[in-house]
């Protein structure tokens, strides 16, 4: 309430606005508009840093970033890290998007990133969106911050994506013999980690297991266990192997969740999850 | 051998068709100008153009302004690729895309500025677009005074902490002598038909809003308050669609920002609660601060920086689990020396064990000119380090140094550069790595002796990395060949070619590369471009399930109007 009170209210000049992280109280000074040839501009701005990027050149990179950027450090290491573990790295744009203003410029894009890795030269892909804020310095554009998925730095975020098969399961398998779960797991900002586990857990029977993942290349990792569903089905935790019972209640589900410690997008560490049905 | 010949004859009719019409285009400045009405030349641009023209409405005075800016880019080209959709984005087949731009201002005599902006994207190219009919951007406003108004795609940017984000929505600004009221709602999606229908999403739909109060103080200082919330629609993606669980979020946040002289300051303070479903809330705070001062020989800057784990606002600058202080400076010390230093200290509470908790960093720059002995040549040397530990207490670094000379004289240019890079970590010793990168440039620029004639630029460069890890050294080593040359009013051609190899430390055979483009544009009736291009990429391999390779041939038009 005093906050309001002093902003209603409180001392004035008629000085003009002072800079700072306003952005929308100085542009509002200048043409509120730009020219759409602007959006080209600063989408080539964006391409010579993914170029740059590619090539391995940190410090043109270095260059064309806010020093002030938040996870400035944060950034610049995983980065480095990324382009140690990743060889002939290629990133690919679509659907690309480009909104800009007198001072910033706003860039949405989907994005591929192909790669060998530098252990075992196998290739690796990763995929995600990411909304670029550029702002203007003097005749350049330079990266103010990114938010969604990193396609630069695994350790700044980027969403894991967790694939499951096979999607249902019979809830009669027994009968013929059921199904492994096979897990894929693919997060950047696990890049040079070995191993890692996801959790599976029923909806019925109160089974729980671990599953060890293990890298085949940087950020890609898989895992698999085995599963059993049948009449009156004992369960026990925690012993390598999905146990439900076929006995109503049924259709059951199981989930796999993984925990991304950082999926982007500014988002706190939340559980990626995917759901079997069983019926 | 017959896929070349089939692209050699393809870029011989390319090339006949480009020269023909080049030939017998009309020259920009051939035709001498003409006086007429109004109405005459609204009718002849018409036919031109086609479709509707905008009006143009004369006030009393005569004051009032239109404005119509648009364009069209038009591309016909034929893929082709092999090696898989791991190895290579290209899809083979015969594609097009067209790009549409309009930009219609209206500024009337009390200066109000009314606006429409559009721009959107057809492709069947799958690799390009996902979506065959692709909005890029659409906005409508109006602006005066003490108003601003925005519809469509609108680019929020309040404060550090609390939006600074895309939005697809609506936009007001009122100006109340020293008081300004900001607000903005919308959607925040990734494209305008994720929005139109489910079919395409991937993530939920996410609806926001935020609103800013701010009023000028003390000069030219200004303290400002915001507040913003995003909630994701959770049956906006069918059931077991979307990785995540549907979230929501609401952050408040003050700060001031001031600026004396040379000083400049800003800093800001938030509070966040944030929910997943199904979960209980979480509250967190943010603040971050930042100060810099520039001087006619030097500049100074510094900031501290905290952001919770569970801080999450609508602002892409805003990272959870980040807290970092930072100084740095440049000064240019002396007419031929320049220095540049930074130092940081990083904590990161979303690291994962190959990742930093905590780190450490350092660059340093040197700038040295030499101008007055040896004009046009210069040095760099730079030094960048970054010691870290992981959250199970293993240390982890890297540390960067490199130089790099470059020499300029009359239309000559050239640089050669040497780096040296460093990377270690306890938690994945055997990802250790040194690497040695050489890289050299040299370029010359050309001229025609005459005023208005061609010019040309023809580089070539080099370069050889050797990284030793694990047990062995990835080595590779590029060279490649780039030129662009213009005829004025005539022809703009730019050309590329390079090739490369890489010997993994695997001992599994070498892979080759070669790359090669050219384009070659021809301007006609002001800004229109008629454009062919060529190009071609390729790995070989010794290990048939890395060889991979992609060629594009087409041809493009550009209309401007």
């Amino acid at each position: 309430m005093l906050t309001l009170i002093l902003l209603l209210f409180g001392p004035a000049t008629l000085a003009e606005n002072g800079p700072g992280d306003s952005g929308a109280s100085e542009s509002e000074t200048k043409a509120p508009v730009a020219n759409l040839g602007d959006a080209m501009k600063a989408q080539q701005a964006l391409t010579e840093i993914i170029h740059a990027y590619e090539s391995g050149n940190t410090l043109l990179i270095q260059g064309r970033i806010d020093p002030s950027m938040i996870g400035y450090q944060r950034f610049l290491d995983g980065m480095i890290q990324d382009m140690n573990l990743m060889k002939q790295i290629n990133v690919h744009l679509f659907d690309t998007q480009t909104t800009v203003g007198p001072d910033v410029a706003v860039i949405q894009t989907g994005w591929e990133k192909r790669f060998l890795s530098s252990a075992n030269f196998a290739p690796g892909i990763f995929s995600g969106r990411t909304t670029f804020l550029l702002h203007r310095d003097g005749n350049s554009w330079k990266i103010a911050s990114m938010v969604g998925d990193n396609p630069f730095s695994g350790q700044s975020g980027t969403l894991g994506q967790l694939t499951v098969s096979p999607l249902s399961i019979s809830a009669s398998c027994s009968v013929l013999g059921c199904p492994n779960i096979n897990i894929t797991l693919d997060d950047p900002d696990l890049s040079g980690l070995a191993t890692t586990t996801v959790e599976i857990l029923t909806s019925k029977g109160g089974d729980r297991e671990i599953v060890t993942m293990t890298a085949t290349t940087p950020g890609h990792l898989t895992g698999s266990i085995g599963t059993i569903v049948g009449p009156g089905q004992p369960v026990t935790q925690l012993n390598n192997r999905v146990e439900m019972s076929s006995l109503p209640p049924m259709p059951a589900t199981i989930t796999i969740r993984y925990y991304d410690q950082n999926p982007g997008n500014n988002r706190p560490p939340s559980y990626v999850v995917r759901t079997i049905n069983v019926s | 051998m017959r896929d070349a010949m089939l692209i050699a004859r393809r870029l011989f009719w390319l090339c006949a068709i480009f020269f023909s019409i080049a030939a017998f285009s009309v020259p920009a400045h051939s035709e001498p100008p003409r006086l007429t009405d109004n109405g005459s030349v609204l009718l002849a641009f018409q036919q031109a153009a086609g479709g509707e023209l905008p009006a143009i409405v004369e006030q009393k005075e005569g004051g009032t302004k239109i404005e119509w800016h648009g364009g069209a880019t038009v591309d016909y080209y034929q893929n082709s690729s092999s090696g898989g959709t791991l190895l290579t984005p290209v899809i083979s087949g015969n594609f097009e895309r067209t790009e549409i731009r309009s930009d219609v201002r209206a500024t009337s005599q009390n200066g109000s500025f009314s606006y429409l902006q559009l721009s959107a994207t057809n492709s069947n190219d799958f690799a390009a677009q996902r979506n065959p009919n692709l909005v890029n951007m659409v906005q409508a406003g109006y602006t005066s005074s003490t108003l601003q108004l925005k519809a469509g795609d609108v680019p929020v940017n309040f404060s550090t902490l609390g939006t600074q984000n895309s939005f697809r929505g609506l936009f007001g600004q009122v100006q109340m002598a020293e008081t300004s009221l900001a607000a903005s709602i919308g959607y925040i999606a990734p494209t305008w038909n994720d929005i139109a229908s489910a079919d395409s999403r991937t993530q939920y739909l996410r609806n926001a809003g935020s609103a800013k109060l701010e009023r000028s103080v003390f000069g030219t200082g200004r303290i400002f308050a915001t507040y913003q919330f995003y909630s994701d629609n959770s049956s906006s993606m069918p059931f077991g669609q979307s990785f995540l669980a549907a979230a929501s979020s609401q952050v408040e946040t003050i700060g001031f920002a001031y600026q004396a002289g040379s000083l400049g300051l800003t800093s800001e303070f938030g509070i966040g609660n944030w929910k997943e479903e199904d979960q209980e809330s979480k509250v967190d705070n943010a603040y971050v601060l930042d100060a810099t001062w520039q001087g006619n020989q030097y500049g100074l800057r510094a900031g501290y920086h905290s952001i919770g784990t569970y801080f999450s606002s609508l602002s892409s600058q805003a990272m959870p689990g980040v807290e970092e202080s930072y100084l740095g400076g440049n000064w240019q010390a002396l007419s031929w020396l320049a220095l540049q230093a930074d130092l940081r200290s990083s904590e990161n509470r979303l690291a994962i064990i190959t990742g930093s908790s905590s780190t450490n960093g350092i660059l340093l720059t040197q700038l040295l000119k030499f101008d007055e002995k040896l004009p046009g040549l210069s040095l760099t040397l730079t030094e960048n380090m970054s010691y870290g530990q992981d959250p199970s207490g293993g240390k982890n670094g890297n540390d960067t140094y490199g130089a790099n000379i470059g020499y300029v004289t009359g239309p000559w240019n050239s640089t050669l550069s040497y780096n040296r890079t460093s990377v270690t970590s306890d938690a994945d010793s055997t990802s250790d790595s040194k690497t040695d990168a050489w890289m050299v440039n040299l370029g010359r620029s050309l001229n025609s002796p005459t005023a208005a004639g061609w010019s040309a630029n023809i580089g070539v460069n080099g370069s050889y990395q050797n990284q030793s890890i694990g047990t062995g050294n990835n080595i590779s080593s590029q060279w490649g060949l780039n030129f662009n040359g213009t005829i004025i009013d005539w022809i703009i051609l730019n050309g590329v070619y390079s090739e490369g190899t890489l010997t993994p430390a695997t001992g599994s055979g070498a892979m080759n590369n070669r790359n090669y483009s050219l384009e070659a544009s021809h301007p006609f009736r002001n800004q229109n471009i008629f454009k062919v291009y060529v190009r071609n990429t390729a790995n070989f391999s010794g290990n048939s399930a890395l060889a991979n390779e992609a060629s594009t041939v087409g041809t493009q038009v550009v209309l401007v109007f």
